[in-house]
């Protein structure tokens, strides 16, 4: 019994070692929001970041927006991006992860998804809840978090250690769209995307909305969304960060239609209150061999909406 | 107090210390006794009266019964220990079921409804004062002369609350004796805590949240979504009741005593016979023992006597007639299985499936809040209906885990098989159990069996 009990011990006491060490890194596992704020940190040169729900996630690859862009704008220089988008991302998300993004020196671009899941996805908290100290259990609770492994303890479920192992492994090499475990060992093994072959950039032109569209009324809902939203963008332009929003892609099989119409006056608004543009893509009259899924770009659509992203992108930074 | 609380460990370490380093039987039956009355006036300390009463009172009719050995004084603290359970537990049912029954025909006697509440573990705890008392009368037993130790039985904090259902005889010696420090026992007594606190926090209190999604809106369910609901459920109760039972047995076994194991992979059964030999076995040998062998057992009428068992199973895990139903179908059942022809040997394998999709069709009942949910529920199992919400992945991965793992996981809890694997073994199985323990600790749901 010694053995075991000592055994234990030890390997617990090196678990809570461990944990002090990387302390950052099992706080970011918590959370694939904290996970993704975590790997831009281990980026230290991105001037184009992008924003946004899994819809972003899947559909741009930093690396093929910057191949098209050394190849289209040259004269715009290296323009190292990095995809900080996640499932279930939220507008409370931005707005909290916000500062942890445009404080970097460098950054010339962030590009914000505008959808509906982006605006009306439930926030989700990443922090342990506040506990109130009304019972001794609440006490003791506050007073283990002392034990680093305690206060870190959510690294430890399934999901978020796999998400702590790939931050570990493959966190500096990755540029964030890669969420199958095969894109992270292939990234990190410095194999690139093929580009779009086949790019018909008429095909993958936005329908573009500049700051002098006409006013719109909006509902109130939608006006909350749009003071919020405003507001990530004046905190960005403030660093001197430029700002645009793109609406992702969606497959003609999409059913929740009514999603586009009722955004349409919310993107006017937000391009002419916030002086930035809204690159609508949503209504593009594409092919299912883009799409995953008829909401997700599949690794076709995401060569090719990358590419369509590179040339707003030249256009906004040569401006 | 809850034994997956905070709380309970930081004052089970001084209480282990102080028991183990303090050789002398009466200080460690006042400090157990001590620690129980702690343990249960945490939660509700009224209740502490309770519990005090009924061990003085239960403490001198065995005294007496040891004198006079009279039928009738038996009878007498049966019914007195029944009265308590009835009222606390049922009161409010009969009288809600009585003023219904007097509307039906027209009257309006209002009887008044008293106000619910069940101070913990009183069905167990009557159940296992009930049996010392027959257990005196017949002989079996001599009734305790000492209060302290009788007290200790009566209300031994690890199997307070949710069992395991302790007979006199199996632990009242155990008492008597001063025991010596074993560390193969309390090596695996610390074992069954690890693992029984991985199962509750781990695997029950994460399933609860799809199960109570599932019985939240049937209506809203899939086919398909509903029956992993019903999974997530049915393990869900499993791992609830087998943890806490195993967390009772692993905390005893470190003071030394040795409770009897609750669950031996009752989801493997291949009869309903023999799922209630495995499934929270000391109340199916109590029902055995005090209910079933005198109404006459396998006697005479063995059908009406099984059903009339089972239905009262069903009515002490709830006052309430989906619990009534239940027990009533798991009565209905044994009585027709002993009947059935057996099944061709190819076919054999089928049975654990029957008996596990049977058993969970019948948890509809244990867990709908109504006759009319469970019957929306059941409406959702047994007929098509698609939704477009894909089942959480989570789930199906948790379940099937699960499903494969408990039984390596009950091996590891007999007869110390634990402690006699390669200590690699145990650190993994061990360390596995803690890191599940901490990843899922903080949801604080209350064990299942708390409830009855």
């Amino acid at each position: 019994m010694t053995g075991f009990v000592l055994g234990l011990l030890v390997v617990f006491a090196a678990l809570e070692a461990v944990v002090r060490w990387k302390a950052p890194l099992f706080a970011a596992a918590s959370h694939r929001a904290l996970t993704k704020a975590a790997i831009f940190d281990l980026h230290p040169d991105v001037s184009v970041l992008f924003l946004g729900t899994s819809r972003t996630q899947d559909g741009v690859s930093p690396p093929l927006v910057t191949r098209a862009l050394k190849e289209s704008a040259p004269e715009l220089g290296n323009l190292a991006g990095f995809n900080a988008a996640f499932t279930g991302s939220s507008l409370e998300a931005l707005m909290a992860l916000a500062p942890r993004f445009y404080a970097r020196k460098g950054m010339r671009l962030v590009v914000i998804e505008l959808s509906g899941p982006q605006i009306t996805n439930d926030p989700s908290a990443w922090e342990e809840p506040a506990l109130e100290d009304k019972t001794i259990d609440d006490k003791l609770a506050r007073a283990a978090r002392a034990v680093a492994f305690i206060r870190y303890r959510k690294a430890f479920i399934p999901e978020n250690f796999g998400r702590l192992i790939k931050l570990m492994a493959f966190g500096s090499s990755l540029s964030g769209w890669e969420t199958r475990t095969s894109d992270q060992i292939a990234s990190w093994r410095g194999r690139q995307e093929a580009s779009a072959a086949d790019f018909d950039a008429k095909l993958w032109s936005p329908e573009v909305f500049a700051p002098s569209v006409a006013p719109q009324t909006l509902k109130r809902a939608n006006e909350e969304v749009c003071v919020a939203l405003l507001q990530l963008v004046q905190q960005f332009q403030a660093q001197g960060v430029k700002v645009a929003f793109a609406v992702p892609p969606l497959s003609k099989k999409w059913k929740r239609a009514a999603e586009r119409d009722q955004l349409r006056p919310l993107f006017s608004e937000i391009a002419r209150r916030g002086q930035c543009e809204v690159w609508n893509y949503s209504e593009l009259p594409l092919n299912d061999r883009f799409f995953g899924n008829p909401s997700h770009l599949g690794s076709v659509g995401r060569a090719h909406y990358s590419a369509a992203l590179a040339v707003q992108v030249a256009r906004i930074l040569k401006n | 107090m809850l034994f997956n609380s905070l709380v309970f460990f930081v004052l089970l370490l001084p209480a282990l210390a102080l028991y183990w380093f303090v050789p002398k039987q009466p200080f460690r039956l006042w400090l157990l006794l001590a620690a129980s009355l702690i343990f249960y006036g945490f939660h509700h300390w009224p209740s502490v009266f309770l519990l005090l009463f009924t061990i003085a009172f239960n403490y001198l009719i065995g005294r007496k019964q040891s004198v006079i050995h009279s039928r009738a004084l038996m009878l007498t603290s049966v019914a007195a220990n029944l009265s308590l359970l009835l009222w606390f537990k049922y009161a409010a049912f009969v009288a809600t079921n009585v003023n219904a029954l007097l509307a039906l025909i027209g009257l309006t006697l209002n009887v008044p409804v008293p106000p619910v509440f069940l101070p913990l573990g009183i069905s167990f705890f009557t159940f296992q004062v009930v049996a010392y008392q027959i257990d005196v009368y017949r002989g079996e037993i001599e009734a305790e002369t000492s209060l302290p130790r009788f007290a200790v039985f009566k209300c031994f904090f690890p199997q307070l609350i949710a069992g395991p259902i302790v007979r006199a005889k199996d632990f009242l010696p155990q008492l008597r004796q001063l025991v010596a420090f074993d560390a193969a026992v309390f090596h695996q007594g610390l074992w069954l805590l690890i693992a029984g606190m991985a199962l509750k926090i781990g695997v029950a209190d994460v399933l609860a949240q799809f199960a109570d999604e599932a019985f939240r809106a049937p209506g809203e369910l899939s086919t398909v979504s509903a029956w992993t609901g019903l999974y997530a459920y049915a393990f869900q109760l499993y791992a609830d009741f087998w943890g806490y039972s195993t967390m009772a047995v692993g905390l005893a076994a470190m003071f030394g005593l040795i409770l009897p194991l609750n669950f031996d992979t009752p989801y493997l059964s291949s009869s309903l016979q023999e799922f209630w030999r495995r499934w929270h076995i000391t109340l199916s040998v109590w029902f055995r023992d005090y209910v079933y062998i005198p109404l006459g057992g396998n006697r005479g009428r063995q059908s009406l006597n099984l059903i009339l068992t089972m239905s009262l199973a069903g009515l002490w895990h709830g006052a309430g007639w989906p619990f009534i139903i239940w027990g009533f179908a798991h009565g209905v059942w044994l009585a027709v299985e002993r009947h059935l022809p057996s099944l061709p040997s190819k076919l054999r394998l089928l049975k654990p499936v029957l008996v596990f999709h049977g058993v969970c069709l019948l948890w509809v009942l244990f867990r709908a809040p109504t006759l009319a949910v469970a019957g929306e529920y059941y409406s959702r199992l047994l007929t098509p209906h698609s939704s477009e919400t894909p089942v959480a992945e989570v789930l199906t991965q948790w379940l099937l885990a699960f499903a494969l793992l408990q039984w390596p996981i009950a091996w590891s809890f007999k007869e110390q098989r634990f402690t006699k694997l390669p200590l690699w073994t145990q650190w993994a199985l061990a360390i596995v159990c803690l890191f599940v323990v901490l990843a899922y600790a903080g949801a604080r749901v209350d064990f299942i069996y708390f409830n009855f």
